[in-house]
């Protein structure tokens, strides 16, 4: 009958036009959707990817990892490959089956990637099936050093009190302190400080963990995750929680100002916690195999050794960093010694559950207000 | 009805707008409000499916738990407060700024006020990220503000104008001011001057005259312009986020938080519902009143 015709084929329509890219691609793999920070695969190694294979390259440029997997949990994003947190991103996402297995099969240059950084990697990828370190780096204490002095700060004073300590942190508030504002990054280092092996959720645990984030609370100029290294390069700040790449992006913007400001990266004693954006391939990718020979195609050593320059942060790919400028190899903000090495250590995967109660104490102690068990 | 029948043009000028409302204020509306009664789980997308099956019974999953929950935690509370107070001090700056600056264009020879107005606009052919990136630079530490501040001797040390509170409000009044003005404008362009000659011919000093005759007249766009810059006020995310200091937590930030970082949509749903109720049924209340004061 032509009436039930017509309607299915509008009903086929109105489903073509909601599935959209997912289902018109899928024909052929001439291309591939990349969702990326913006700095991690510079254009030229695009155009190069796309000369050599005549694969297509769609880059979606990503600005935070929780939109990211929100955007991939919302299903039929489209995306075929991704450079995810390891943890917890990745991780927590792995027996939600958003992922999918490599074939590594089809990426014989991942023999390049760095073994110490893969075995960390394993924590939240056992046998490292579903992901390939691209780049990685620390968590620590950027700074300045002329101004912390000139602020009264006391001799030897270890990188951790600068932030963590109330009465260190009181003398550095006037010439100021952030924190990232991530609790993902924030609270395991302070339960690190505060003597505990692990970060826990539990009531006393999240309730110890308020009160020393309390106590230091009224000397920190901002919570943030942005902006912080440029203050640091202007020198509008002393001391900044953050991360290793933002001290490299501090040096080079003190450099451009005209500013002889040196610029510290200490690592923080005990534990280091360590971040790992990693290649992934969503399950429901469009386009598995231009993903698999895209990664295949970064791993190879000269082209991860050029981003590696590029960006500054430290690679995943072992035989990338002899190809490196040697005062970089050298640079022990970017490339830490054995000693730190060997206590570099991915943050575990919580559990969702616990998660928002370390993402809602986190708000709580950020406004002010009591956490944890309350009397 | 009066006048012809409409024909099928107006018909269809008039389904056109009401079809496009429907699908971009209706449709999501209903969908937040549908989501902030169901339950979270470790599922894609996180919630449970709106109906299950178990043991031969169909049962449809919805709940008062993330309603409820928003509702009683002083957080939530709190960060609405906070939203509250900095949405009502844009929106008096706004008035204290706007209305004078309405009332001198409209009081402008007429030739110079497209001018005039022109300036108000100009700042909306620039993006707003752009303008509040400028805004950043202006007001760091080491930036020109501060440097005048100290070559004025207005300050013998740099002031943390940028992620303060105070920058947050310069920036949010800033951005919401031509919202205020425009609407201003219109109703002040629109006054008869006679009205106010003839207060003068009667002995009225012009404070009197403006206070019994400019403002009541005027009384209905400074409603329409602070409502326009109070609302979005209200769940402004970007500038607190930019140029604030973080520690004070304001409601857009909270959703966001809860949707993006606790992956919890039913909540950040219940805090799109609630605020939206507490915002709109005053809203709504003074209108109901207004209708029947009128009516009375």
């Amino acid at each position: 009958m032509p009436v039930s015709r017509h309607r299915r084929r509008a009903a086929l329509l109105a489903a073509a036009l909601a599935l959209g890219p997912t289902v018109t691609l899928a024909a052929t793999d001439r291309e591939v959707n990349i969702y990326s920070w913006a700095e991690y695969f510079p254009s030229p190694l695009l155009r190069k990817f796309e000369a050599e294979t005549g694969i297509k390259v769609n880059y979606a440029v990503m600005d935070s990892n929780d939109v990211m997997e929100t955007t991939l949990s919302a299903g039929h994003s489209g995306f075929d490959l991704v450079t995810v947190n390891a943890s917890p991103h990745l991780g927590r996402e792995i027996p939600r089956r958003l992922w999918q297995p490599l074939d590594l099969k089809r990426i014989p240059n991942r023999v390049h990637a760095d073994p110490v950084i893969l075995a960390t990697l394993a924590a939240v990828d056992p046998g490292n099936r579903y992901a390939i370190p691209w780049m990685w780096g620390t968590t620590g204490i950027l700074s300045n050093p002329a101004l912390v002095a000139a602020a009264g700060a006391r001799p030897g004073l270890r990188p951790g009190d600068m932030v963590f300590r109330a009465a260190d942190a009181a003398r550095l508030a006037d010439c100021g302190i952030t924190v990232l504002d991530s609790w993902v990054d924030v609270l395991p280092m302070l339960a690190n400080w505060l003597g505990r092996p692990s970060l826990e959720a539990d009531g006393a645990s999240l309730a110890e963990l308020g009160r020393a984030f309390a106590a230091i609370r009224p000397y920190l100029r901002r919570v943030t995750t942005s902006g912080y290294y440029q203050q640091l390069a202007h020198g509008e700040l002393c001391v900044a929680l953050g991360y290793s790449g933002d001290a490299m992006v501090a040096r080079r913007m003190a450099a451009e100002a005209g500013r002889a400001t040196p610029i510290h990266y200490d690592y923080p004693d005990g534990t280091v916690y360590v971040f790992v954006d990693s290649f992934a391939i969503p399950a429901d990718a469009p386009h598995p195999e231009a993903a698999h020979r895209f990664i295949d195609f970064a791993m190879r050593p000269e082209n991860a050794a050029s981003v590696a320059t590029f960006i500054g942060f430290a690679s995943g790919n072992i035989d990338a960093i002899p190809l490196l400028d040697p005062e970089l190899q050298r640079n022990r903000a970017v490339y830490p010694d054995a000693e730190v090495r060997s206590r570099l250590r991915l943050g575990r995967v919580y559990t969702a559950a616990e998660e928002r109660r370390f993402g809602r104490a986190w708000l709580r102690m950020k406004a002010g207000q009591p956490v944890g068990d309350r009397p | 009805m009066i006048g012809p029948r409409p024909g099928r043009g107006t018909r269809l000028a008039l389904w056109l707008p009401l079809g496009w409302l429907v699908a971009t204020i209706a449709v999501p509306t209903g969908l937040v409000l549908l989501l902030a009664f169901r339950r979270l789980a470790d599922r894609i997308p996180p919630v449970e499916p709106l109906w299950s099956q178990a043991a031969g019974h169909g049962r449809l999953n919805l709940s008062l738990e993330s309603i409820v929950a928003v509702a009683t935690d002083p957080l939530y509370a709190a960060a609405f407060g906070h939203a509250l107070a900095n949405a009502l001090a844009t929106t008096l700056l706004c008035v204290l700024i706007g209305y004078p600056l309405a009332y001198a264009i409209a009081l402008a020879p007429a030739r110079r006020r497209p001018f005039y107005l022109l300036l108000a606009v100009v700042p909306f052919w620039t993006s707003f990220l752009m303008r509040t990136y400028a805004w950043m630079g202006l007001l760091r530490d080491s930036g020109p503000v501060n440097s005048l501040l100290l070559a004025l001797h207005l300050a013998d040390r740099p002031v943390h104008l940028l992620y303060s509170p105070a920058g947050v409000l310069i920036v949010m009044v800033y951005s919401y001011l031509p919202f205020f003005l425009l609407p201003m404008y219109a109703v002040l362009e629109r006054l008869p001057r006679e009205v106010l000659e003839a207060a003068a011919d009667l002995g009225a000093r012009p404070f009197y005259a403006f206070r019994t005759v400019t403002l009541p007249l005027s009384l209905r766009g400074l409603l329409a312009g602070a409502v326009l810059v109070f609302i979005p006020a209200m769940g402004e995310y970007i500038i607190p986020d930019l140029v604030g200091n973080t520690q004070t937590i304001l409601i857009g930030g909270v959703l966001w938080n809860e949707f993006f970082q606790n992956r919890d949509w039913p909540t950040a749903a219940a805090i799109a519902l609630l605020t939206t109720l507490t915002i709109a049924l005053p809203f709504a209340a003074g209108a109901l009143l207004r209708r029947r004061l009128r009516a009375a």
